[in-house]
């Protein structure tokens, strides 16, 4: 009978009480202080004060017990834990090669994750949100410097905009004072450029209304250009500077870190007169919105302001006209953020990948100790504290493979930093910093459960009867067999998704990179440097060129010298060429073709020589002696393969300027393939004129040292001879032409070298689940095998029981990954480097590496499975 | 020598409350009896916390009380005792802390 309590005195609610149970010890115990309490209750006044008093009281004992609960499971876990890692040492070849298969797993999208984040780091911007860029529309992700009057005075009065600040960017030569000159990022700014930045000076101070085109006009210095050639001197601030030849005094110097917009080193006014009446659109702006006013608002003023151009008879285009976004937006486009995206998802592959090929083992391992398992069920052990187990055996195995994994990413991120120097915006900045920490322990975490719920709850699962009467032969009591198979195929499929796209990005390298035609690279010394058009003309840079390559001739340890516009083998300006007796009816109807103007000895320089006709000589192109090379490519594809000696060709002139014409010149002889154009680029047709004809003002040396010299060795004679020639001429960019080939495609090759490790890492660790799972199948089967073999099975028979379901999966695997990267492979878009997403024969190789690599997986367990010995296979147990 | 036992403050504040009480004692009259000697309050969850702990070290013990109290709804009451071994370990930390206190009168006044 429940005894009732006294009429008129209620108990506590019943949930209440009902929940204080709960969380008070089982049994006899905690009923006792629930009763306790009940009965101190029934003592008390009833009223308010009585139920606070029970709220508090109850609480009390709550938060005691919970708190030793928790001591308790925490202590049960370290204990797990610890006898988890006791059990893997025990195994430590299995231990290592799973941890270092997980820490691969790990690594990879780790390493994809801290460049990826390292690459979208914002600039360091005071209120982000409010800074806009404002210039003309490309594409419609690509936004950049347009023509001054469209931005001027437009721009100014619009009231959404609170400050704005025009500029254009520009490369300078930086004399005077010790040293050699140096080149300079260069930003000509209006005052309002630092305005919408939100950025002052750190010493001394930036520009007003009247300091541009002012007398030996100010100058700002970038923080690191003022510690690096000033020393960090303050007594720069006044004094004067020489910038391209003219003198210019230093008025300040930015903070620390500071280079926008983007990679300037030096800051100059911008007039804006000039500027006004200059033919060249090189204009962009950057402005500050007005208090509550938003980027869509100023998409409607800038579509006011196209209309207006219009209006005064501007060509602007429908869709490319002035357009505004978000300044942090402007340094790395949607497209390419979500390019980047894709790859940190894609790389996870191989984390899935790692962690089916651990699952794979854990479940055999689970299901090896399966038998232990129904006996501690029997004993009474719960399915928690089975779980639980497994789970710490995932979660130590996943902590080390965290720790293997961060090596492995440190290590990758400091080659792609190394291979990366200099190639990056500044404000770039790859690192293993705490976002990539954070994303590698919620990848620890991930394969932690990845690795160890599937096998825990199996194993929790165990049919105790079952398997103690099975005594765990053939694994009955557990049905793993179709998930195994179902996760090798899900690997190989993951993992030939991954290996073509990596094929693909290094398709697109191989063909970027390969140098087109045959010359010396490795042997040449090559520097850049720009003729100031207000100290040369003509005539006298046509003199300053050949003089530079004649007093390199002569010197010791240099066996040819020549002067360029663009160096083979990275990029060429390309021009339309009329070509006499194949007359266009408008001028746009001309081909294209690449124009590079060289100083004679260009040929010899890079150790090739004309196939036919001559060479060019220094008296060819000045005063109509026109003469011209041009290349194979040249031949067959402009001229339909006639006879090109004495042909005359006429290239169109640069610059949009009307009334200037270009002479006919002849071409006098053929040269090889010399890597004109951008690499991966279809057209390689190339005309190379004397450097007497069109004087380049930007140009490049090339010296190719003498047999036995290092061409870097003859870094300080050469910077020493220019300094000699014009001390305020700055070479820069010095390295050898083949070290010029390289970085120019650095950020792209390492993209596909990491993808192509990536990919090789999935390929090997798809092979090992491949392999332990046939493994695995052959040794539980062994006893199957030898009766089958005992009843005079063929061997073919004997191949198609034990490794015949491996194929079938393998076959599976590929034509699931060959899909999937037919759907996600374009995805990738610009970081496939040109080259057809789905090239088939890429894929054909990708296919046949994986099969080939199934095979060896395949073949070891098959060796084994024909050896099976029939006697020693029925005494197996 | 046998081997010093320091017991617990509050924990021998329990053993001898529990002994005073003369027989078994219900928690509500334990701490009732311990509230009177310490002239303070005495936290419920401390004092089960203790008990549970005396209890492991078998130093306490308790049965389930005959008396059927219907305010407690049907629940058990404990009743805890003092155990050989707890009356044991009560001399055994008090014979230590006389050796402690022995010869430090002149100090301690």
């Amino acid at each position: 009978m429940i005894p009732q309590p006294p009429p008129g005195s209620p108990d506590p609610p019943r949930p209440l009480v009902r929940l204080l149970e709960r969380a008070l010890p089982r049994g006899v115990a905690g009923l006792s202080m629930v009763g306790d309490l009940l009965e101190e209750w029934h003592r008390r006044e009833p009223g308010t004060r009585r139920a606070l008093w029970f709220l508090v009281a109850s609480s009390g004992l709550v938060v005691r017990y919970t708190a030793v609960r928790v001591a308790a499971r925490t202590r049960d876990l370290a204990r797990a834990g610890a006898d988890a890692l006791r059990r893997s040492l025990r195994n430590p070849v299995q231990t290592g090669l799973t941890v270092l298969a997980l820490g691969l797993g790990i690594a990879a999208p780790g390493t994809m994750f801290s460049v990826v984040s390292g690459l979208t780091r914002e600039v360091d911007l005071e209120e982000p949100d409010r800074v806009v860029h404002v210039g003309r529309r490309f594409t419609p992700s690509v936004i950049g410097i347009a023509p001054f009057d469209w931005l001027w005075p437009g721009l100014d009065d619009v009231e959404t905009l609170e400050v704005v600040g025009l500029y254009s960017r520009d490369q300078l030569d930086l004399g005077g004072g010790e040293g050699y000159a140096q080149r300079l990022g260069v930003a000509l700014v209006t005052p309002g450029v630092f305005e919408a930045f939100g950025t002052d000076a750190a010493l001394g101070r930036t520009f007003g209304p009247d300091d541009a085109g002012a007398e030996g006009a100010p100058v700002v210095l970038a923080w690191e250009l003022w510690r690096s050639r000033f020393g960090g001197d303050r007594a720069v601030l006044g004094s004067t500077v020489r910038l391209d030849g003219s003198p210019r005094t230093v008025v300040g110097v930015m903070p620390e870190g500071f280079g926008l917009p983007g990679g300037v080193d030096l800051w100059a006014p911008l007039d804006t007169e000039a500027a006004s009446r200059a033919d060249v659109a090189n204009y962009q702006a950057v402005a500050r919105l007005a208090d509550g006013a938003t980027v869509d608002g100023l998409r409607r003023r800038v579509e006011a302001l196209n209309t207006a151009l219009r209006q005064q008879g501007e060509e602007v285009p429908p869709a490319g006209g002035l357009a505004a976004q978000l300044w942090r937006h402007s340094l790395i486009s949607a497209e390419d953020r979500r390019m980047l995206s894709v790859m940190v998802l894609l790389v996870g592959f191989v984390l899935v990948i790692a962690c089916a090929d651990v699952l794979n083992l854990l479940l055999a391992r689970a299901l090896s100790r399966s038998r232990e398992t129904a006996v501690r069920v029997a004993l009474g052990a719960g399915r928690g504290r089975i779980v639980g187990d497994h789970l710490a055996e995932a979660a130590v195995l996943s902590t080390l493979a965290g720790l293997v994994g961060l090596a492995l990413t440190a290590a990758a991120v400091r080659v792609f930093e190394a291979r990366t120097a200099g190639q990056l915006a500044y404000w770039m900045d790859v690192q293993v910093d705490l976002p990539v920490l954070l994303f590698g322990a919620a990848l620890v975490a991930l394969a932690a459960l990845g690795t160890g719920l599937v096998p825990a709850v199996q194993s929790s699962r165990v049919e105790v009867g079952l398997m103690l009467r099975d005594g765990g032969r053939g694994g009955s009591a557990f049905r793993i067999g179709r998930l195994s198979r179902g996760l090798v195929v899900g690997e190989i499929a993951l993992s030939c998704a991954l290996l073509a796209m990596a094929a693909v990005m290094v398709r697109g390298a191989v063909t970027s990179l390969a140098t087109e035609g045959e010359y010396a690279t490795s042997t040449v010394l090559t520097a850049r440097y720009e003729l100031r058009p207000a100290s040369y003309d003509d005539e006298s840079a046509r003199a300053f060129h050949r003089r530079l390559v004649e007093e390199l001739r002569g010197r010791p340890g240099v066996a040819e010298a020549a002067v360029t516009s663009h160096l083979p083998g990275i990029f060429s300006a390309r021009r339309r060429v009329e070509i006499e007796g194949r007359p266009v009816e408008r001028p746009e109807d001309a081909p294209f073709t690449h124009m590079v103007s060289v100083s004679p000895s260009f040929l010899s320089t890079l150790e090739s020589g004309p196939l036919r006709g001559r060479a060019l000589t220094w008296d060819d192109g000045v005063d109509g002696a026109g003469a011209v090379l041009v290349n194979e490519a040249f031949v067959r594809e402009r001229l339909g393969d006639r006879d090109p000696l004495g042909v005359r060709l006429r290239l169109a002139p640069v610059g949009t300027k009307e009334g200037r014409s270009s002479p006919w010149r002849t071409v006098v002889g053929v040269v090889p393939a010399l890597g004109v154009g951008p690499q991966g680029g279809s057209d390689r047709t190339g005309v190379y004129l004397p450097v007497s004809a069109e004087p380049t003002r930007r140009a490049a040396v090339m010296v190719r040292a003498a047999p036995g010299t290092d061409p870097l060795s003859l870094v300080p004679e050469l910077r020493d001879l220019v300094t000699r020639l014009d001390a305020d001429l700055a070479l820069w960019e010095i390295d050898t032409l083949a070290g010029h080939i390289e970085a120019f495609r650095a950020v792209e090759t390492v993209f596909s070298a990491l993808f192509l490790t990536f990919g090789l890492a999935g390929l090997l660790l798809a092979g090992v689940g491949l392999y332990g799972l046939l493994a695995f199948t052959v040794r539980k089967r062994v006893r199957e095998l030898g009766v089958r073999t005992a009843l005079g099975a063929t061997p073919l028979r004997i191949l198609r029981t034990a490794v015949g379901g491996g194929l079938l999966q393998l076959g599976l695997g590929l034509a699931a990954g060959l899909g999937l990267a037919v759907l996600v492979a374009p995805l990738l878009g610009a970081a496939l480097l040109g080259a057809d997403p789905r090239d088939p024969a890429v894929y054909g190789v990708v296919a046949g590496v994986l099969g080939l690599t199934g095979l060896v997986a395949a073949a070891m367990p098959a060796r084994r499975a024909l050896r099976t010995d029939v006697v020693e296979a029925l005494r197996t147990e | 020598m046998p081997t010093p036992v320091f017991l617990g403050e509050f924990e021998q504040f329990v053993l001898l409350s529990l002994l005073r009480s003369g027989e078994a004692a219900a928690v509500l009259d334990l701490r009732d009896r311990m509230e009177e000697l310490a002239d303070r309050s005495i936290s419920r969850g401390a004092l089960y916390r203790t008990l549970d702990r005396l209890e492991e070290k078998g130093w306490v013990a308790w049965e389930v009380d005959e008396e059927d109290v219907p305010e407690r709804g049907g629940r058990p009451r404990r009743r805890f005792h003092v155990t050989g071994e707890g009356i044991a370990v009560l001399r055994a930390s008090r014979d230590t802390l006389r050796d402690l206190w022995a010869g430090l009168e002149g100090l301690l006044g």
